[in-house]
């Protein structure tokens, strides 16, 4: 079973094979916006919630595609561990 | 139904057809990505829209004295980013603005008109929104985010937490340096927050705005001169309408 820190790590791997941006870190915020910090944007979301439901086969709904549910690494990987 | 489509069919009640529109993309859910290269042409057609403007604002350059309005920066978001990039094929008219500009959508002469010195007050682009009856969308967008144009009734209303500043700033346009000295209508300490919510549940209450909720966000439309007027009016009894204290 994932722990929320394996989905955390997947979600950084994830994010650092697709945007260099991520590689430059010296620490990737886990509990802070990565839209209003200005490394993703919003087809970014989109993106990384296509990723996340392939990947663990679940399904993630618009309304939950919101800064109060998704709004950091910390939530998308809650939420990501509630539905499996 | 799609939120474009829910908004088209009450947008299509107004016979006015200017929009300013600002957005947190997201909105668009899974329709997003295949929009990617052509979303500002999807916009303008699904609103049938006269001439359709965007922000292209640049926040994150107030440390910059140097700003190249061609260039496209991530962290302006999805929806400028696109703006700029269709502008920068000649295909649009982005305004010359170190801080608030905007991407119009064709290009009109009355565009030209608009004073890019300043943010805000007179004849700035908000003055011009609210001038020529365009209609303020705020498509998803969160609410401290999507309502700029309180700013400018702040200053309008010289609110009294707020001060007239000056800087200077080198703009990179139309392939040259223009040096220009910049108006803002700054904040004057940090002792307070800005705070649109009660505003916007004013506006909507006396139907100067509309909502329409979906998909755990929500669509917000009125006629920037309505907008304008009752905010101003509040603003006058009531200065400390648009903050709360820290």
């Amino acid at each position: 079973m994932n722990k929320q820190s394996e989905i955390v790590d997947t979600i950084i791997d994830y994010l650092k094979k697709g945007n260099p941006v991520y590689n430059d870190l010296q620490e990737i915020p886990l509990d802070k916006s990565l839209v209003e910090l200005g490394y993703m944007d919003s087809f970014g979301v989109i993106d990384i919630v296509t990723f996340l439901e392939g990947n663990y086969s679940i399904t993630i709904k618009d309304d939950e595609i919101t800064k109060e549910k998704f709004g950091s690494i910390n939530k998308m990987a809650k939420l990501v561990k509630e539905k499996i | 139904m799609l939120p474009i489509n829910i908004l088209k069919e009450k947008l299509n009640l107004i016979e006015n057809k200017n929009f300013v529109f600002h957005s947190d993309l997201t909105i668009f859910g899974r329709e997003l990505p295949s929009l990617k290269g052509r979303l500002i042409e999807y916009i303008y057609q699904e609103l049938n829209a006269d001439n359709l403007a965007i922000p292209a604002f640049n926040l994150k350059t107030n440390n910059k004295d140097y700003i190249d309005m061609k260039s496209i920066d991530l962290s302006m978001g999805s929806l400028p980013v696109e703006g700029v990039k269709v502008c920068n094929e000649n295909k649009g008219y982005r305004t010359p603005n170190p801080i608030h500009s905007y991407c119009f959508f064709p290009e009109t002469n009355n565009i030209k008109l608009i004073n890019n010195n300043k943010s805000f007050g007179d004849n700035s682009v908000f003055d011009f929104f609210i001038k020529n009856d365009f209609i303020w969308i705020n498509f998803g967008a969160s609410i401290d985010s999507g309502f700029t144009i309180f700013h400018h009734l702040e200053n309008i209303a010289k609110v009294p937490y707020r001060k007239q500043i000056e800087f200077n700033r080198n703009l990179f346009t139309e392939g040259k340096i223009k040096k220009l000295c910049f108006e803002y209508y700054a904040r004057k300490n940090n002792s307070f927050s800005q705070n649109f919510h009660p505003a916007v549940k004013y506006l909507i209450k006396i139907n100067a705005l509309n909502e329409i909720n979906m998909n755990g966000k929500s669509i917000y439309f009125g006629l920037s001169k309505n907008i304008s007027e009752a905010i101003l009016n509040k603003l006058t009894n009531e200065p400390y309408f648009l903050i709360k204290n820290n």
